[in-house]
């Protein structure tokens, strides 16, 4: 008998660490409305991600000079709890945690009608309580479902997905491992109806062909966990 | 596609386009086109060719005439009484700031009011109702119904709570100062 062992460079026979497909996204799971005193709540799973969003507001901004007088400010907290990975982090904001929030603020602002609330805050809170790779597109996912859960006016429900090159190959949604080992990381998140881009980072090394293959990768990896959050906000509130 | 009423519908779902409706509440226009501004269902007047949504979810308490609000006179002066607004009476939600109401002289009390700190003190926790809303900072309030007015009064010398003693009438049982207010039906010492 003779066995034939090829080392197949194509991408459909491409197999990762974790034995995904190159353009398949990890399991997903999105709950609206968990908690009961926060104005609107998600819970997300993502893979081994677990995170969990508060919103509160249009509320009192209590930090006068920061008031807009025209329209309202979407602030965010993005914190990853000491248990979240393998080695304990060390409670409270670093300088990734600062960057999210902020990252994660500007990605959520342009969804947002906040011409309507002026002078008044948008607080987002982001827990995530268990990390595997791509938590900021986890908890911007998560944060606007909790913010249409909060009735908050918004034109679109922002999405986020990441995209990146591991092993010599594009692939889509990198693991935790696939974005230590691998060569490149790009998250972007979407208002998908409209296809507008509300974030995009990059990290690592891609060639323009790459970063075009990886950037259709992440926005139609988007486009699939847009339907989840829609059935999330279903379920909750559909017929 | 054709949206109708009771349909379910997402942040951003387009409902029509503005030659058929007239965007109203909890919607929005864009190049033409109506779309859901909140996760609820469609309800379309076909008589005044208005298309809303009717949210399903929580939403951001909103002031309007007409509402309830709790609040502490914050300042009497001669024509008008300044409430800083704490809440809606029927909503839990924070308001999107603190708003300052007034309660003109006219609108205090049934009848005519000689002076308005008969009516009104500082620190009285009261009930009023919105009348006019004209951007953020002009809002008139009204107490001038029976279950509207002071809900609880503090002693002007000893910063007691009063109990109310008669119609409009309290007492403070410490210092045994008697004060005028208008109170509430639902005034509670």
């Amino acid at each position: 008998m003779i066995i034939i062992i090829t080392l197949g460079k194509k991408e459909g026979s491409v197999k990762r660490a974790d034995g995904r497909a190159f353009d398949e996204l990890r399991p997903i799971k999105i709950e609206a409305g968990v908690l009961e005193r926060a104005d609107g709540s998600a819970y997300l799973e993502f893979g081994g991600n677990k995170v969990l969003v508060a919103v509160y507001g249009p509320r009192e901004f209590h930090i006068r000079r920061f008031q807009k007088p025209d329209q309202a400010v979407v602030r965010c907290r993005y914190n990853m709890a000491p248990f979240s990975v393998d080695d304990r982090k060390r409670p409270g904001p670093d300088r990734r945690s600062v960057e999210i929030s902020k990252i994660t603020s500007e990605a959520l602002a342009p969804a947002v009608f906040l011409e309507k609330y002026p002078r008044s805050t948008i607080d987002v809170f982001i827990e995530v309580l268990e990390a595997e790779g791509g938590t900021r597109c986890a908890g911007i996912t998560a944060a606007s479902v909790a913010m249409a859960d909060a009735g908050i006016p918004m034109r679109d429900m922002v999405v986020a997905c990441a995209a990146g090159k591991a092993d010599d190959n594009v692939v889509l949604d990198l693991s935790e491992k696939e974005d230590k080992e691998g060569q490149a990381d790009l998250p972007v998140a979407v208002m998908p109806r409209t296809g507008e881009i509300t974030l995009i980072q990059m990290d690592g090394n891609l060639s323009s062909e790459e970063f075009e293959k990886a950037l259709d990768l992440a926005l139609e990896g988007c486009k699939k966990i847009s339907e989840i959050q829609k059935d999330a906000l279903k379920t909750r509130y559909g017929e | 596609m054709k949206t109708k009423s009771g349909d379910f519908v997402l942040p951003g779902d387009l409902l029509g386009v503005s030659e058929e409706f007239v965007p109203s509440e909890w919607t929005y226009e864009e190049e033409g086109k109506i779309k859901a501004l909140v996760t609820g269902t469609v309800s379309v007047d076909d008589k005044n060719k208005k298309i809303s949504v009717i949210p399903k979810t929580d939403t951001p308490s909103k002031l309007a005439p007409g509402m309830n609000v709790l609040g502490e006179i914050a300042e009497v002066r001669g024509q008008r009484a300044l409430v800083r607004i704490q809440k809606l009476k029927d909503k839990d939600r924070d308001l999107q700031i603190k708003f300052t109401g007034g309660i003109h002289i006219s609108q205090a009390q049934k009848g005519y009011v000689a002076k308005l700190k008969d009516v009104f003190r500082i620190g009285d926790i009261v009930e009023a109702q919105v009348t006019k809303v004209m951007g953020l900072d002009n809002i008139d309030l009204k107490t001038s119904q029976k279950d509207l007015g002071v809900l609880k009064a503090m002693c002007t010398k000893c910063r007691n709570f009063m109990e109310k003693t008669g119609k409009n009438e309290v007492y403070c049982p410490r210092c045994e100062n008697k004060e005028t207010r208008k109170l509430s039906v639902n005034y509670e010492g």
